[in-house]
């Protein structure tokens, strides 16, 4: 018996055979369809339009290989991409703060104990569920000098008001405006964080006698920071983004005051077909986004403060 | 040891495996191409009788075009009866017209036939996208090109190839409210001769602020060609012959576009832009018109419906002139793609729709000319309405005689974007004409003359 087990030669197991490695072929082939998914229409045309940036391209010729001519175009002859970039930081600057103090204080407020509030949450939220075209549509109309609602409204109160759209001197802040439509989401994040702050700090606060004010100052503000800070990262990389508000509301006009980086990159593929040019604004937008957002990172090690790293 | 057979157990993560094999499997076989049919009868050998040819297969022509179908439906009708068995077209309309075409073009799925406005039409041609079709005409002994309008025949040329075949145009012309002028006791306009000045006058005599009545209809902004008429009206223009150089920054442009803008921003010749803008841009002008608050519109000759539906007597007469006499003649060209299989069966299309009956028979739903004169002979007239009451409508087709296509330069959308730019900027009083032109022509010219 003995020798029998001393000869027996130890049998090799297939890796086919493995069950780590069966696992892991079934949880790749679980995810396969999102993969091939992201490859064929995000990872390829991301890898495409890189090179692409490379060529001048009208789509209806062929693409002609000129190296860096597209960027250094950009930031030498583009007159309207400075004027779009200064359009875009003008709105990100004023824009996304307004959002997060406004989404703020309606999260504040809808934090409250009172009746109804199921009802009140589904309202201010319901503008963040409308579509960025529809949306945009709605404003249009409601800013319309004639017909629209804010006019007239101003009108009844003898406040002649401007032509919101078509005057340069009113049209970017109509935007902005329009902008804090839609700060539901944030409010909803904002709303979450407040419901999971911890009671016994305002007890033991308020035994202390702090008001309201220092309460707030105190406890939810510091712990909110983090939220904040999210918040304030995706704002920012929407608020560059902006495209759809613009398209449709002001096409960039009057006098270009509303011409964003968005709008002036879908101008220079589909209305000037310089489908090169336009990839390459589109990979600077993805620079400035990404430099601004490892900014933030840098800046949050100041004023973040996350309760788990608390000595 | 059990003898018993064991029933046969899937595991869940056994059967999902299998499950997403097939599927991924049902997909890819799904995205596969159709094998054609290969030919399994051996070829005959030259000792046996011949056998009977097979039978003409249909060949179907898709005709792309940026308008509604329906436009054209008789004329698809009539064809496909003529070539029944040969030649089937099916029209479509190419939503999103402007970017969907350049994508096609570059997939190299244009449709058979395209049919297409000026600068399109001539930006394909320099792209070598769409073939010559001089050869076609040269081959065609009925096809007549006399016939065509002179400047219209003239225009889709590219390094003397022939891009395009013209169909109907819609000229632009002065529609006047003739009941607002007796209410005013204000001459009418002369159409033989209407001059700038002219119309101002009679624009500030019809103007009734607490109406809300204007004179004139206002300079419409969005669309920078809509002022490119004033420009030839008074010599000037937009660009050179050649297109190579912007020549907006020429004295008479500079005093075209700022005379039009002192009316617009004087507040009693014509609304301002934001009102019009407000009710939908220059679209919407043709209702005010309707609503009997405009006194004279200046627009292509589909706004006859407007007119009509006005309830007022109205006229016509040609656009106000300085210099010379001008207008915009806005129409579009058919032309073939150099992708299609069937080039031969696309000409028997263009060669029908752009015929004297084709192109009667697209007109009369448009109510606008046709190119060929001898469409423009046949009656009842297309761009004619029933009235009660005298209509002096052949200076409608008389404009195609004097009046200019739409110009097609290269890189024409970001040509246009800075020259519309410097006149939005005129417009709003921001800038004065001899200040900013002479700023962006050269501008306009380099992306004119780039590649």
């Amino acid at each position: 018996m003995s020798a029998i087990i001393a000869d027996a030669k130890p049998v090799k197991r297939s890796r086919l055979r493995t069950l780590r490695f069966r696992e892991t072929i079934s949880a790749y082939g679980f995810i396969s369809p999102w993969i091939i998914g992201f490859l064929l229409f995000m990872g390829g045309p991301i890898i495409a339009s890189f090179i692409l940036s490379f060529f001048s391209w009208k789509m209806i010729t062929p693409p002609k290989f000129i190296g860096l001519t597209n960027y250094i175009n950009m930031f030498t002859t583009d007159d309207l991409f400075r004027t779009s970039l200064g359009v875009t930081f003008k709105y990100v600057i004023v824009a996304v703060p307004l959002a997060q103090i406004l989404s703020l204080v309606l999260a504040i407020l809808l934090n409250q104990n009172v009746r109804l509030i199921g009802f009140w949450r589904t309202v201010f939220y319901l503008p963040a569920i409308v579509s960025g075209v529809a949306g945009a549509v709605i404003w249009k109309w409601m800013y319309d000098s004639e017909l629209g609602v804010i006019n007239n409204i101003l009108l009844s109160i003898g406040i002649h008001a401007p032509h919101w759209l078509y005057d340069k001197n009113t049209a970017l802040l109509a935007l902005i405006i329009k902008g804090l439509w839609n700060v539901g989401v944030p409010m909803v994040i904002y709303l979450a964080a407040l419901q999971g702050m911890p009671k016994y700090l305002y007890e033991a606060a308020e035994i202390d006698g702090a008001g309201e004010a220092a309460k707030f100052r105190a406890i939810t503000l510091p712990l909110l920071t983090p939220v904040i800070f999210f918040n304030l990262v995706m704002g920012t990389i929407t608020g560059i983004q902006i495209f759809a508000e613009p398209y449709v509301m002001t096409g960039g006009g009057p006098e270009n005051v509303t011409l964003f980086l968005g709008l002036h990159l879908y101008h220079s593929a589909f209305g000037y077909l310089k489908m090169g040019y336009a990839s390459a604004m589109a990979w600077i937008m993805f620079i400035i986004i990404f430099v601004l957002t490892i900014f933030q990172f840098i800046l949050a090690n100041r004023w973040v403060y996350y309760e788990t790293s608390a000595g | 040891m059990s003898t018993q057979k064991r029933p046969l157990r899937i595991s869940r993560r056994d059967f999902l495996k299998f499950a997403g094999t097939v599927s991924l499997v049902g997909v890819v076989s799904a995205c596969a191409k159709t094998p054609t049919a290969t030919p399994t009868q051996a070829p005959a050998k030259a000792t046996e009788a011949p056998t009977a040819p097979p039978p003409v297969e249909e060949i179907t022509i898709k005709y792309g075009r940026h308008d509604p179908v329906e436009g054209d439906a008789a004329n698809e009708k009539l064809f496909n009866e003529k070539f029944a068995g040969k030649i089937k077209v099916v029209q479509e309309q190419i939503g999103e017209f402007i970017t969907k075409v350049p994508a096609l073009a570059a997939a190299g799925s244009l449709p058979d036939v395209l049919r297409s406005w000026e600068a399109m039409v001539l930006d394909l041609g320099r792209a070598g996208q769409v073939i010559d079709l001089q050869t076609l005409v040269n081959a065609q002994a009925d096809f007549h090109s006399e016939d065509f309008y002179e400047n219209w025949w003239n225009y889709p040329m590219v390094n003397g190839k022939r891009v395009g075949i013209p169909d109907c145009v819609a000229p632009h012309v002065t529609y006047y409210n003739v009941d607002l002028f007796d209410k005013k006791n204000v001459p009418y306009p002369d159409r033989n001769s209407f001059t700038w000045n002219d119309f101002e006058e009679k624009a500030r005599a019809l103007y009734d602020a607490d109406q809300k009545i204007w004179g004139s209809e206002t300079q419409p902004i969005g669309w920078p060609y809509f002022s490119i008429k004033q420009c030839w009206q008074n010599g000037g223009d937009f660009y050179s012959p050649d297109y190579k150089t912007c020549t907006i920054d020429s004295p008479e442009s500079i005093e075209a576009i700022q005379f039009w803008a002192d009316l617009l921003l004087d507040g009693k010749v014509m609304p301002t832009p934001s009102q019009i803008v407000d009710m939908g841009g220059a679209g919407a002008e043709a209702q005010l018109f309707q609503a009997g608050k405009i006194g004279m519109q200046r627009m292509g000759a589909w706004i006859t419906a407007n007119a009509v539906q006005g309830g007022f007597k109205f006229n016509i007469v040609p656009e106000p002139s300085k210099k010379k006499r001008d207008t915009i003649t806005h129409g579009a060209f058919n032309a073939i793609s150099a992708s299609t299989k069937h080039p031969q069966q696309a000409w028997e299309w263009i060669n029908f729709h752009c015929s004297a009956l084709g192109q009667y028979n697209y007109s009369v739903v448009g109510t606008f000319p046709a190119t060929r004169k001898s469409a423009n002979q046949m009656e009842p007239h297309p761009w004619v309405a029933k009235v009660g009451f005298q209509v002096d409508w052949d200076v409608v087709p008389q404009a195609l005689e004097y009046g200019h296509v739409l110009p097609g330069p290269a890189n024409e959308g970001e040509a246009l974007k800075i020259i519309g730019d410097a006149i939005d900027k005129v417009y709003a009083g921001s800038a004065k004409a001899k200040d900013i032109f002479p700023d962006i022509a050269p501008q306009a010219t380099k992306v004119l003359q780039g590649s």
